[in-house]
């Protein structure tokens, strides 16, 4: 993933933190392509929703906001804490040769 | 083989006819809430089903399930109001009522009944678990209600830009 990605990844991860009370943690995934670190790559990130309801694993995609500095597309991955639990042991895999990545830790400071 | 583009394209297209469907349907006033009620659970529908078509491997699952409103719809909602740089608290309140609003409106597919705890729909009659038999006809559906909400006419704003960006 480029410099400029893991910003935006860092950037929307933050906002989502923010908003949504029930997400506990909100990893990056990578896929193939993203380790070439590819500009056009998608920004994909799993996130854990003590407050969602259980459907496997549904990717919902977007497109880029540069208008509001998102200038690369996103797909996002909404979990139960239970369904993290499946796919950290295999019993439900990512699609698309897609692996977990880092955590992106919830910032200190919240805005209002 | 169709690519995910076209897939979502075709979606939102004819999300974006639902939702004019049941915008024209508000000023018919023999139309029945249960009949406008039907068109704007199938815009959400449909549009939810056009962000998932990312890629074509769950397509069969996309396709043939209409309980994806509930989960999804949210989190659209939430793209759309950061893009508008609206500020977290906003989206924080709108959402509370967003997240309500899509579970009442996924509720309306008569395919959906949450363990049988929800017959009521907005296409056919049910039975109630006293034996009494409803008609949507007569229904008050929650929808009709929440709609009205402040919060309410900003998830109709924020379910037709949703729609526009795609179609």
């Amino acid at each position: 993933m480029t410099t400029k990605a893991e910003g935006e990844a860092r950037k929307l991860a933050d906002v989502h933190y923010n908003i949504e009370p029930g997400i506990t943690e909100i990893y990056r995934v990578t896929g193939s392509a993203q380790d070439g670190g590819q500009a056009d790559e998608p920004i994909i990130l799993l996130e854990v929703n003590e407050n969602t309801i259980p459907s496997g694993i549904m990717p919902l995609s977007f497109g880029p906001s540069p208008a509001i500095g998102f200038e690369h597309s996103s797909i996002i991955i909404e979990v139960t804490p239970d369904e993290f639990e499946s796919i950290k042991r295999l019993d439900m895999p990512l699609p698309n040769g897609w692996r977990l990545g880092d955590l992106l830790e919830r910032a200190t400071s919240v805005e209002n | 083989m169709a690519t995910p583009a076209e897939w979502a394209k075709a979606f939102a297209r004819q999300a974006r006819a639902d939702f004019e469907t049941w915008d024209a349907l508000q000023s018919v006033s023999v139309v029945p809430p249960c009949h406008e009620l039907l068109f704007l659970q199938m815009a959400c529908e449909k549009l939810t089903k056009a962000h998932l078509f990312h890629d074509g491997s769950d397509s069969p699952k996309i396709l043939t399930s209409h309980a994806h409103t509930a989960k999804h719809l949210p989190t659209i909602v939430r793209k759309i109001m950061t893009d508008f740089a609206q500020s977290p608290k906003t989206i924080r309140d709108v959402q509370r009522h967003v997240k309500h609003l899509a579970q009442e409106i996924e509720l309306l597919s008569p395919s959906v009944d949450r363990n049988d705890q929800r017959r009521d729909n907005c296409e056919y009659p049910w039975e109630a678990h006293d034996g009494s038999v409803y008609s949507p006809l007569d229904w008050s559906f929650q929808p009709v209600h929440l709609l009205t909400q402040p919060a309410g006419r900003t998830f109709l704003k924020i379910v037709r830009q949703a729609i526009d960006e795609l179609a």
